[in-house]
C-alpha cells in the first residue's frame, strides 16, 4: 500500500531532470539507473531513442515500456555587488516516456518512441534582482519517433527513426524601466519540427557489445506564439504595444553516441557512453513580434559542443531483482561570459540507483534516481553588452531526477 | 524470502530517493559576505559639492530629491557596514520644494516641454531680478533647514569660486547678484556671514569620511545660457580653492574620495543638441547659427551644440522680416534668414572656453590626490557618465541619456533622477571597496522611483 502510495506520487508530482545543457536526463527508470548509458544496452526499450540500431539488438519480444520522470533543480544565486540572496522556486519538472518495440520478422524489428527530453522551468521569485532579465522561463517538448531496425545478420544491426517534436516556451520578465512593479513581457509560442535518428549497433564477442548513434538537430518552428506588454508607459507602445503575435525558432541540438556494453560474468553488465551534443547550434533565441518596432528581440546565448561520459552497471540479484547504478559527467555547454539566470547550467558529476523488480512473470516495475552537482558558475557582467542584459553573480545548482515505470514484454 | 527482499529492496531506494528529494529542496548554500567597513571609518560622513550633491534634481530640490541624492544613497549603504553611521540632511518638508519642472507633453521634435512648479517659500521673501541675464529672474528665500549645518554640504549652483564670498548666505544679500546663494542661505542661521569654506571646516570638524565633488556648478550656468550669461571661471581660482577646500576635508588625515569632473559634451543639455544628433532629425537640411566668430550667421559644426531651449524651436515655421523690408516665412535653425540665436546654442568657442577649464581642474585633483594627500579619486568620466552616455544595462534594465525614458537624466537634462544617483552612488562604493578594502553592497537603481517628481 505504502509503495503505491509512493509510486503514485513520484509519477504524477514528479521531480525534475537534467543532462548537459536544458536536456532532460535519460528517458527511462531503468537507464536513468545506469546514468544513462544507454547506447550499447539492449535491455529496455528506451534504446529506440538512444539507439535506433540496437532495436535489432534487442530479444524476439514484443516490449512496453511506460513510465514517468521528474525533474528538481534547485538553484540559488547570491549577487556580486548587492550580496542578495536569491533561490529558485523549486519547481518539480515533469516528464514521461513510453516505448514499444516488435519484431516483424527475424531481420525487421519496429518500434515507437514517445518522451521528453528537452525542457526547463526556470521560476525565479517576481522580486529578485535579475527580474527584469528574467523572472519564468521554460520550455516543454514531446518527442515522437517512429523506428525501424535490420538486423544485419547475427552481430550486427542497423537503425533509423523519423523523429517529430513538438514544444512550447513561456519567458516573462518585468519591465524594470517603470515604476509600476507590475509592468512586464511575457512571450509564449508553441511549434513543431522534424528529424532523424540513425543507429548502429554490433556484438563483438559473446561479452562484448557496442553502438553508435547519431540524432539529427531539429528546429521547433513556433509561428502563432504571443507577445504581451503590461504596465507599459504610452511612448513606449510602439515598442511594447499590449499584444503582438510572435514566431520563432527554438534550435535544439543533435547528439552523436558511442557506447560499449561488456558482461562481466553471469551477473554484471557494465556500460559506457560517450556523448556529443551539437549545443552551438543554439547560438541566440530570436522572437519576432509583428506589431512592434523594433520587430526582434534577439537573447543571445553562444552555447558551445558538449561532451558527456558516463558509466553504468547492473547487476541481477536474483531473478526478480536487478539492482543498477551509474557515474556521469556532463559538461556545460554555457560559456562563462552568457550564463544566465535563464537557465545557469554548469559542469554537473553525478551518481544514480535505480532496480528493476519483476512482479509477474511478464511485468517489471523499474525505478531510478539520479543526483548531479553543478560547478558554481560565477556570471561576469559588461554593463555595455546591451545584447546579453544580466546579472552579476555566483550561481549554484544540483539536479535530482527520479523516474517510475512499468516494463510489460510478451 | 526473496520477494521480501526484493521489495525491501525496492522500499529502500525510493526511500533513499525521497529522502535526497527532501534534502534537495533545501537549495545550495551560498557564503553571503558580510558587510563591513574595512580601514575606513564612515561613522560620520560629510558630502561636499553643489547640485549633484545636493540632490537637485528635476530643475530643483524636493524632499524626494534630497531623499535620493548620492551622499544619502551612499550613507544608507555605509549604515550596511554594521558601524552606527549618522548623516543628516537639510531636507525640506513641502513637497514642492523649491519648485521644479513637471512634464507637459512633447514638441513635434519630441523635446520634452516642462512647466515650473512654483516653490513652497513658507513666506520668506523673494527678489524679483527685472534686469538678470537672460531676462527676468527671481531669487527665492526658501525655509531654513531644521539641521543647520547639515553633513550633507551640497548647495545647489554653488561655485568654487564662490567659496570664500562673504555673506553669500546671509538674507541681507539676497538682491546682491552673484554674491548670494539662496541654497546655503538655509543652511546657515539666520544672518550668518559664514563662508562656504568656513562652513566645510565647521562641519567637517568632527567628520570621519567625506565625498568632493564640485566644479560642475562653475560651468553649469554658462553652458544653460549659451556662454550669454555667467563667466567662464580661471582655472588658477579653481584649483586653488579647490585645494583649500581638500585642505580642511583631508586634515588629520581624514579619509575620503575625490570625484572628477565630466566632460560637458557628454551631458544630454549638450549631447542631444550636437550638430550629428540634430541632423539626424534633419537630415534634408543645414543648421544655421549666429555665432563666433564676428557674431555671424554660419552652419553649425561638430563643436557647436544646439541647446534645449533651441531644439524645441528648431524647424518651427516663422514669419521673417527681410533684410531689404517685407517679410517671409524661413523655418528656425534651418534657413539662413531665421537662424538659431546665441543663447540657443553653445558654439564651438564658448565649448572650448568652457570645458578644458574642468579637464585643468581635474588634472589638479588628481595630483593632489595622488601626490599630497594619497587619497583615491573617482574618475567620473570614466566610471560614469561615459559609460552611460552610451547606454547601459543594470540588471536587465537599459539606461540612456534620453531624457525621460531613458531613467538617468531628470527634466532638466543635465541633474540625475534617483536611479541615476544610485548609479553614481554605487560608483563611489566600488571604489571604496577597492580601496579601503571595504565590503559595501551596491544600492538596485531598479528598485527606486525614476523620477523624483512628486
Amino acid at each position: 500500500m505504502t509503495l503505491r502510495y509512493l509510486s503514485f506520487g513520484l509519477l504524477f508530482s514528479s521531480l525534475s531532470a537534467a543532462g548537459g545543457g536544458f536536456q532532460n536526463g535519460p528517458q527511462g527508470a531503468r537507464i536513468l539507473g545506469l546514468g544513462g548509458a544507454s547506447t550499447a544496452y539492449t535491455r529496455d526499450a528506451s534504446v529506440i531513442f538512444y539507439n535506433p540500431g540496437a532495436l535489432g539488438g534487442l530479444d524476439s519480444l514484443t516490449h512496453i515500456s511506460v513510465g514517468g520522470l521528474g525533474t528538481l533543480r534547485p538553484t540559488s544565486f547570491l549577487g556580486t555587488n548587492s550580496f542578495l540572496l536569491a533561490e529558485q522556486e523549486t519547481q518539480p519538472f515533469a516528464g514521461g516516456y513510453l516505448y514499444a518495440t516488435h519484431s516483424v520478422t527475424e531481420k525487421v524489428s519496429v518500434g515507437l518512441s514517445v518522451n521528453t527530453p528537452f525542457g526547463y522551468d526556470t521560476r525565479w521569485p517576481l522580486n529578485w534582482e535579475g527580474r527584469s532579465v528574467v523572472q519564468e522561463s521554460r520550455l516543454r517538448t514531446v518527442f515522437v519517433q517512429p523506428t525501424a531496425a535490420y538486423r544485419i545478420n547475427d552481430n550486427f544491426s542497423v537503425g533509423a527513426g523519423l523523429v517529430y517534436a513538438y514544444g512550447g516556451i513561456r519567458q516573462q520578465r518585468g519591465l524594470g524601466q517603470y515604476d509600476n512593479p507590475a509592468a512586464e513581457a511575457v512571450l509564449t509560442g508553441n511549434g513543431g519540427g522534424a528529424g532523424y535518428n540513425l543507429g548502429l549497433y554490433g556484438r563483438t564477442s559473446e561479452d562484448l557489445s557496442f553502438g553508435i548513434s547519431f540524432r539529427s538537430p531539429l528546429t521547433l518552428k513556433m509561428r502563432n506564439g504571443e507577445a504581451t506588454f503590461t504596465g507599459v508607459a504610452e511612448q513606449d507602445q510602439v515598442a511594447y504595444p499590449n499584444t503582438s503575435g510572435l514566431s520563432a525558432d527554438v534550435k535544439l541540438p543533435g547528439a552523436l553516441s558511442v557506447g560499449v556494453a561488456n558482461q562481466l560474468g553471469k551477473k554484471t553488465l557494465i556500460t559506457f557512453d560517450f556523448t556529443l551534443t551539437g549545443w552551438s547550434r543554439y547560438d541566440s533565441v530570436n522572437f519576432t513580434l509583428d506589431k512592434a518596432t523594433p520587430s526582434q528581440i534577439k537573447k543571445v546565448r553562444r552555447y558551445e559542443d558538449a561532451m558527456a561520459f558516463r558509466v553504468g552497471g547492473e547487476y541481477s540479484y536474483s531473478d526478480a531483482l536487478t539492482l543498477r547504478a551509474g557515474v556521469t559527467y556532463d559538461e556545460s555547454p554555457v560559456r562563462d561570459e552568457y550564463i544566465n539566470p535563464e537557465f545557469p547550467d554548469g559542469n554537473k558529476l553525478g551518481g544514480s540507483l535505480g532496480l528493476s523488480w519483476r512482479l509477474a512473470e511478464k511485468i517489471s516495475v523499474d525505478a531510478g534516481y539520479s543526483f548531479e552537482m553543478a560547478g558554481q558558475r560565477q556570471a561576469r557582467i559588461n554593463p555595455s553588452n546591451l545584447g546579453n542584459p544580466n546579472v552579476s553573480g555566483i550561481y549554484r545548482t544540483q539536479v535530482h531526477t527520479a523516474a517510475l515505470g512499468l516494463s510489460y514484454s510478451f | 524470502m526473496q520477494q521480501l527482499l526484493a521489495s525491501a529492496a525496492l522500499r529502500a531506494t525510493f526511500l533513499l530517493a525521497l529522502g535526497t528529494l527532501g534534502f534537495g529542496s533545501c537549495t545550495p548554500e551560498q557564503d553571503v559576505p558580510t558587510p563591513s567597513p574595512g580601514a575606513a571609518d564612515f561613522s560620520r560622513y560629510v558630502a561636499v559639492g553643489d547640485s549633484y550633491t545636493a540632490g537637485f534634481s528635476e530643475g530643483g530640490l524636493t524632499p524626494t530629491s534630497q531623499q535620493y541624492s548620492y551622499p544619502n544613497l551612499l550613507a544608507q549603504q555605509l549604515a550596511k557596514t554594521g558601524q552606527p553611521v549618522t548623516f543628516t540632511q537639510p531636507t525640506l518638508t513641502s513637497e514642492q520644494g523649491t519648485g521644479y519642472l513637471r512634464l507637459v507633453g512633447y514638441t513635434a521634435n519630441n523635446v520634452p516641454i516642462t512647466a515650473r512648479v512654483r516653490p513652497d517659500r513658507g513666506g520668506r521673501p523673494f527678489f524679483a531680478n527685472a534686469a538678470a541675464c537672460g531676462g527676468a529672474d527671481t531669487v527665492f528665500l526658501y525655509p531654513r533647514s531644521q539641521t543647520t549645518l547639515p553633513q550633507n554640504l551640497g548647495v545647489p549652483g554653488i561655485r568654487l569660486t564662490q567659496i570664500e564670498t562673504i555673506g553669500l548666505g546671509n538674507e541681507a544679500n539676497l538682491n546682491r547678484v552673484d554674491q548670494f546663494n539662496p541654497y546655503f542661505e538655509r543652511l546657515l542661521p539666520a544672518g550668518d556671514n559664514r563662508t562656504y569654506l568656513q562652513a566645510v571646516t565647521d562641519v567637517s570638524a568632527n567628520a570621519t569620511f567625506f565625498t568632493f565633488f564640485m566644479g560642475m556648478g562653475d560651468a553649469i550656468p554658462y553652458v544653460l545660457s549659451g556662454g550669454e550669461c555667467g563667466t567662464v571661471p580661471s582655472i588658477s581660482t579653481l584649483n586653488a580653492n579647490a585645494k583649500k577646500i581638500l585642505d580642511r576635508l583631508t586634515a588629520g588625515g581624514r579619509k575620503g574620495i575625490i570625484a572628477l569632473n565630466p566632460d560637458l559634451s557628454g551631458l544630454p543639455i549638450l549631447k542631444q543638441g550636437a550638430r550629428r544628433e540634430v541632423q539626424s532629425r534633419f537630415p534634408n537640411d543645414t543648421i544655421f547659427i549666429i555665432a563666433a566668430p564676428a557674431n555671424s550667421v554660419r552652419q553649425a559644426g561638430d563643436n557647436d551644440f544646439v541647446l534645449p531651449s533651441g531644439l524645441a524651436r528648431l524647424g518651427r515655421a516663422e514669419t521673417v522680416t527681410m533684410p531689404g523690408g517685407g517679410t517671409r516665412t524661413a523655418r528656425y535653425g534651418l534657413d539662413r534668414l531665421n537662424p538659431l540665436v546665441r543663447r540657443d546654442v553653445l558654439d564651438e568657442f564658448q565649448f572650448t572656453r568652457i570645458n578644458p577649464a574642468l579637464k585643468a581642474l581635474n588634472t589638479e585633483l588628481i595630483r593632489l590626490a595622488d601626490n599630497v594627500y594619497k587619497l583615491p579619486y573617482l574618475d567620473l568620466e570614466v566610471a560614469f557618465f561615459n559609460k552611460i552616455a552610451n547606454q547601459i544595462s543594470f540588471n536587465g534594465v537599459l539606461y540612456t541619456t534620453e531624457p525621460v525614458r531613458g531613467n538617468i537624466y531628470s527634466l532638466d537634462m543635465y541633474s540625475l533622477t534617483p536611479r541615476g544617483n544610485a548609479l553614481l552612488a554605487n560608483e563611489f562604493i566600488r571604489v571604496l571597496n577597492t580601496t579601503y578594502k571595504a565590503s559595501i553592497p551596491f544600492v538596485d537603481p531598479n528598485t527606486l522611483p525614476t523620477t523624483a517628481r512628486p
